[in-house]
């Protein structure tokens, strides 16, 4: 039967069925009309049936008493709608007709239509199935399919008593071929009637098991009924109340049963027609394409053979038939229309045929399996209630859309996935309310742990037949070969498979189904790792902070054993030493106790180590008091009285000399139970003798002060002898004034000795006041303005009388005084010249030379002058050591020669001050019997300038000095600029140079004369001013003494300006430059 | 900015360079000059690579440029600095000094650029 006339059977079959329901209700109607009620039978109360079996596979009993078969279901369900209990009644066919006829049974079944029959059975209104009528012949036989010429003149065998008689005779007339009968009653007896050879063809329904026989042919499908015996109109009317209550409420069974007979599915192999072995044999391939990963469906093994229930199918099928059945994976995703197209496979495996066939232009194969399409969703979910609930389908179940809307009766939305497990997924994430797939997948998938929770609709369950489809022409052979081959399929078999493939292990190659599944022994390792990280790292915590006190506590021991040894690092020796037991340990001892020591550390007798070291190093003298020490006992007492002492020693002598030594006592104990204590010995030779040392300073320190208070007690009584004196001459003067008042002449010379001897007197008393107000640092300068000549007339005056007395001889010189007018605190510089020029008027012997000389240095630009002054005498000189004492305060000289030379010794303390607090300087040359020098300098103030004397500036005219030519010398260009700016304005010739050598070489190129002056900087680079002045100066020209140089520096110190007089230059003057200045200087040196 | 206001600006002694030097004009020439003048830049490089001999001598220099124009407080700077570097290397360090110097330097520049010229 080609494919294409597949659906069209189909057809012919509804109008077949709808035309035996007409008859049957025909004869419902006539039973109705003649049937007699039995009412033996009470309602309500449990009837039992009587039915017959062991006939056919529709009803078997096995040895257990379960009761299987194709009607077992339908029949108990027909039992349970009428409250029926049966009691089944084993049989043969023929039996069972004449058992029901007899009444020995209930129920026959299953009962073809016949005139015959209708006079001893009543037949319900509906066919209970359909029954089709084989023609088989043994297996291995000549017999090819619907080869109905070679059926001519052949032995059938059929069952009398079955309505196949009638029918075989139609068939045959059909057909056109003859047959010979041969009559057998029973199943068996047809199929030993073939296998005895007595019969070439039988004649069965498809229903029954012919095992070792093959279908040649098949006839019309005849329905058949569940019959009672003629006359049971209650039983009718409850079987056929009965089937109706199946149709309406379980319309599955009964289409099951239905189905069941039509299909003819037995074991019954069909034979192959001509054309179909031919095609079988020519080994052609038909490759039918498997969606992968569908598993319990189809699915790859991971050695990559193909395996599941559709595999295992077309195994069997290409076993049974020999078709070359090639399957061919489909990936997931990929449509097997294309494939088809492209010629890559010729059918795709697992289409289910209600739906694919009411396709057109697609091509249908006979059923391989039924299974059923469930509806899943999450166990909670309310399916009824969602209003327009979203469907997860697979990608390929597009054409289920309709379908499902009219079954499902609702709106819905749909939502395409590529496998079935992402369906039932998207379900369980909530991206779709339900999904719609079969039930064998739907069990496999159930195994994954993420899918569990995943429940199936029973109500909205539907049972589908799964076939090959293909949307390419097929040519008929191929088609029909391919039908038989299915139906050689096992239902036995089929069922085994699907079994068998129900129970594969889940297998997944995805991680997070991976995952899923080992989320507990994860969840239980993550938590393990993270208590024994917590674990690991509190104790690590521990750990670090146990090592983090202990290295605290080391490094604090280390740092107190540091302190104690640093504190104890002038010890030589330290013991700790238990008296209890006269023994000690030795903590530390250096190099010095090494001699009679062995080893450190080692435990020892105290005593004996004391001893030991006594005898050895020290001193004899010191021995009797420091042996008591080594007798513990002894320490004990001692350390009730104190807990420290010391004792002080000498140890005997070395190359050192004899040093000094402590030892050091310190009470250790802990209480009173115990005598401890810490022994220590150490060189004290430094401090003792440091200590003597200090002795010595504050010995000699007393004696120098012992020294001074004898020093001014001696000036003391000098000073009192030299004031009782003068007082002596007053109080005596005064008395011979008193004797003799009226003698003027006697009184007048009696108070002019007075007043002579006061004055002396005062003098003194003066002096000592001087010098104490020096000392306190009291004294100070009293400026006013003077001429320093008329001063220094003034000291020759009063000098004059002693001069005289003396009968010296005084010269003097003051010619080299620029400026007489000056400022300074005179009188101090009369008393500095009166005491210096008494000096050598006193100790000079009468009729000797003395001479002052004055010298003025001019330091112009300070506006001050260094006058220098010389006394010198030839007297009786002086010892160099008592040059160095007589500027110290309270010193006279110890010399028999001057003892009555009347003198406080101070004035030459009181001078020398004077001269430093004018920043002057004084100086002594002597010697002995020859005679003294003192030279005086000291600074005094110019009074204002207006008024010098000397260097009188002329009115500025600037046409005074042109055509002379002078040199300018100045590294700084700027400065040079200007003054030759201010040069100029005198109408000067000036010349420029830039530092002293081009100087010197301007010079040198010049003619002799050529320059009236030269203007010289100091600090210049290459070659300063000073050398180049020394360099004009040396050079073997006429005017190289003569021209004037003048200094020109910002310096203003004293020493400069000696400085620049010394190399030679005439005059110095100072920055910044003054135009007056110049016209001074010009003045000067060029005489305007 | 007149001579004497820019003096007043720089805290320089106007009424002394005027008795030296006469007249505005003069003084203005001789600003204008003192802005060509290299000796603060040298004063600076000598202390860097430590010339401390070339340096005092630049120092001394600028001490008398300050003289002759009465720059006071430049004239005090670098007076301080000059007698640092007298003696050769300075015992303390001379950034300071330097800095006051190159301060008061910036300082008396900024005012010259201000001065109004002179005829």
């Amino acid at each position: 039967m080609p494919v294409g006339k597949m659906a069209k059977g189909r057809d012919e079959t509804m109008r077949k069925k709808q035309w035996v329901i007409y008859i049957s209700a025909v004869f419902v109607f006539l039973f109705l009309c003649f049937g007699r009620v039995n009412l033996s039978q009470a309602a309500g109360k449990s009837k039992t049936v009587r039915v017959p079996y062991g006939y056919n596979d529709f009803l078997k009993i096995d040895k257990d008493g379960e009761v299987s078969g194709y009607y077992a279901e339908y029949l108990n369900e027909l039992a349970r709608i009428n409250h029926w209990k049966y009691e089944y009644v084993k049989a043969t066919w023929p039996d069972a007709v004449r058992m029901l006829e007899e009444g020995k049974v209930d129920l026959l079944y299953p009962t073809n239509y016949s005139k015959e029959r209708e006079r001893t059975m009543d037949y319900p209104s509906l066919p209970v199935g359909y029954i089709s009528v084989g023609v088989y012949a043994l297996e291995g036989s000549n017999y090819k399919y619907d080869d109905y010429t070679s059926f001519d003149g052949a032995r059938i065998t059929y069952s009398k008593d079955s309505s196949n008689d009638e029918k075989l005779k139609t068939f045959a007339k059909e057909h056109g071929f003859s047959y010979h009968s041969v009559n057998r009653d029973t199943n068996y007896d047809m199929e030993q009637a073939l296998k005895d050879g007595e019969a070439d063809l039988a004649v069965f329904n498809v229903a029954d098991n012919f095992e070792g026989g093959v279908l040649v042919s098949v006839m019309e499908a005849d329905p058949v009924y569940l019959t009672v015996r003629k006359g049971n109109k209650e039983l009718l009317s409850e079987i056929n109340s009965g089937m109706q209550n199946i149709m309406q409420k379980k319309s599955e069974l009964a289409e099951a049963a239905l189905r069941m007979t039509l299909t003819g599915k037995n074991d019954s192999l069909f034979a192959l027609s001509d054309e179909e072995r031919k095609f079988v044999d020519s080994g052609e391939e038909i490759t039918v394409g498997f969606y992968e990963g569908t598993e319990p469906l189809a699915y790859i093994n991971e050695d990559g053979s193909y395996d599941g229930i559709f595999v295992a199918l077309l195994n069997y099928m290409k076993e049974k038939s020999g078709l070359n059945l090639v399957p061919y994976p489909i990936k997931q995703g990929q449509e097997w229309q294309d494939l088809v197209e492209n010629g890559t496979i010729d059918f795709c495996i697992g289409a289910s045929k209600d739906i694919y066939s009411s396709e057109k232009e697609l091509c249908t194969t006979d059923s391989i399996l039924d299974y059923y399409m469930v509806l899943v969703t999450q166990n909670d979910c309310s399916f009824n209630q969602i209003g327009k609930p979203v469907i997860a389908l697979t990608t390929r179940q597009s054409n289920w859309e309709g379908f499902l809307r009219k079954r499902l009766k609702k709106e819905l939305d749909f939502q395409y996935y590529q496998t079935s497990k992402e369906c039932m997924l998207a379900v369980v994430n909530g991206d779709a309310d339900a999904s719609f797939i079969n039930n064998l997948e739907f069990n496999y998938q159930i195994k994954n742990n993420r899918l569990t929770s995943l429940i199936r609709w029973p109500q909205y369950r539907f049972a589908t037949e799964v076939c090959l489809v293909t949307n390419q022409d097929v040519d008929d052979v191929k088609s029909s070969t391919l039908n038989k081959a299915i139906g050689m399929l096992d239902d036995e078999y089929t069922e085994a498979v699907t079994e068998e493939y129900l129970n594969i292990t889940y297998h997944s190659n995805s991680v997070s189904d991976y995952l899923y599944k080992l989320r507990i022994p994860l969840i239980i390792f993550t938590s393990f790792l993270i208590v024994m990280i917590f674990v690991f790292w509190t104790m690590q915590l521990y750990r670090k902070k146990q090592e983090k006190l202990r290295e605290e506590s080391r490094k604090r021991e280390e740092k107190y054993f540091r302190i104690l040894a640093k504190l104890s690092g002038e010890y030589l020796l330290i013991c700790y030493t238990d008296l209890d037991v006269d023994q000690c340990d030795v903590v530390r001892f250096s190099n010095h106790m090494s001699a009679w020591m062995t080893k450190e550390g080692k435990r020892r007798s105290y005593s004996k180590l004391l001893q030991k070291y006594i005898n050895q190093n020290v001193q004899t003298k010191f021995r009797e008091e420091i042996l008591p020490f080594c007798d513990p006992t002894e320490l004990v007492r001692k350390f009730q009285a104190e807990k420290d002492f010391f004792i002080r020693y000498e140890e005997a002598c070395g190359e050192q000399g004899c040093r000094y030594f402590e030892m050091h006592f310190v009470d250790a104990s802990s209480d009173e139970t115990e005598h401890k204590m810490v022994f220590g010995i150490r060189c004290i030779d430094e401090i003792v003798k440091a200590e003597e040392q200090q002795k010595q300073v504050l010995k000699d320190a007393l004696e120098v002060a012992n020294l001074a208070n004898d020093t001014k007690s001696d000036f003391l009584s000098k000073m009192s002898h030299d004031i009782r004196t003068p007082m002596n001459a007053i109080v005596g003067m005064t008395y011979v004034a008193e004797q003799h008042i009226g003698d003027d002449e006697r009184v007048r010379d009696a108070l002019s000795k007075i007043s002579r001897v006061s004055h002396h007197m005062m003098g003194l008393i003066n002096n000592v006041l001087d010098m104490s107000k020096i000392e306190a640092g009291k004294m100070s300068l009293n400026e006013t303005e003077f001429d320093l000549c008329e001063l220094l007339e003034d000291i020759l005056e009063i000098l004059q009388p002693q001069i005289k007395e003396h009968n010296h001889t005084f010269t003097y010189d003051f010619e080299h005084i620029i400026h007489t007018a000056v400022q300074g605190d005179s009188l101090r510089v009369q008393q500095a010249l009166v005491n210096l020029l008494g000096n050598a008027i006193k100790y000079t012997p009468n009729g000797g030379e003395i001479s002052l000389t004055v010298c003025e240095k001019e330091i112009k630009a300070n506006r001050a002058g260094c006058y220098e002054f010389t006394i010198r005498d030839n007297g009786i000189g002086m010892t160099k050591e008592l040059q160095e004492q007589i500027f110290e305060p309270f010193q006279r000289g110890e010399d028999q020669r001057i003892s009555k030379i009347q003198g406080s010794g101070l004035g030459l303390p009181i001078t020398r001050s004077i001269v430093q607090m004018m920043n002057g300087t004084i100086k002594v040359e002597s010697e002995l019997k020859k005679g003294s020098t003192f030279t005086m300098t000291i600074f005094l103030k110019y009074q204002d300038v207006k008024e010098d004397v000397v260097v009188e500036p002329k009115e500025v005219t600037p046409e005074n000095y042109a055509g002379y030519h002078v040199l300018l010398v100045e590294d700084n260009e700027l400065n040079r600029e200007i003054a030759k700016d201010m040069l100029e304005m005198f109408q000067l010739e000036v010349d420029e140079a830039e530092d002293g050598q081009q100087a010197v070489e301007m010079y040198e190129q010049s003619e002799v004369g050529y320059y009236d002056m030269i203007f010289m900087d100091v600090q210049m680079p290459v070659m300063n001013g000073y050398e180049a002045t020394q360099a004009i100066r040396a050079k073997d020209r006429a005017d190289a003494e003569m021209v004037p140089i003048i200094a020109m520096t910002a310096n203003a110190f004293v020493e400069d300006i000696e400085k620049s007089m010394s190399v030679g230059m005439n005059a110095h003057m100072s920055k910044p430059i003054v135009v007056k200045e110049i016209g001074k200087v010009l003045a000067a040196y060029m005489g305007g | 900015m007149t001579v004497k206001e820019c003096y007043e600006k720089m805290g320089a002694d106007y009424e002394d360079v005027k008795a030296r030097m006469m007249t505005d004009k003069m003084i203005y020439k001789y600003n204008k000059k003192f802005l060509e003048m290299k000796e603060v830049t040298l004063l600076q490089q000598n202390l860097q690579k430590a010339d401390y001999e070339e340096a005092f001598r630049m120092a001394h220099s600028i001490k008398g440029m300050c003289l002759n124009l009465g720059y006071t407080s430049l004239f005090e700077a670098s007076s301080v600095l000059c007698e640092e570097l007298r003696d050769g290397a300075p015992t303390s360090d001379p950034g300071p000094l330097l800095k006051a110097v190159t301060e008061n330097y910036e300082k008396v520049i900024g005012c010259i650029g201000e001065m109004d010229e002179c005829r």
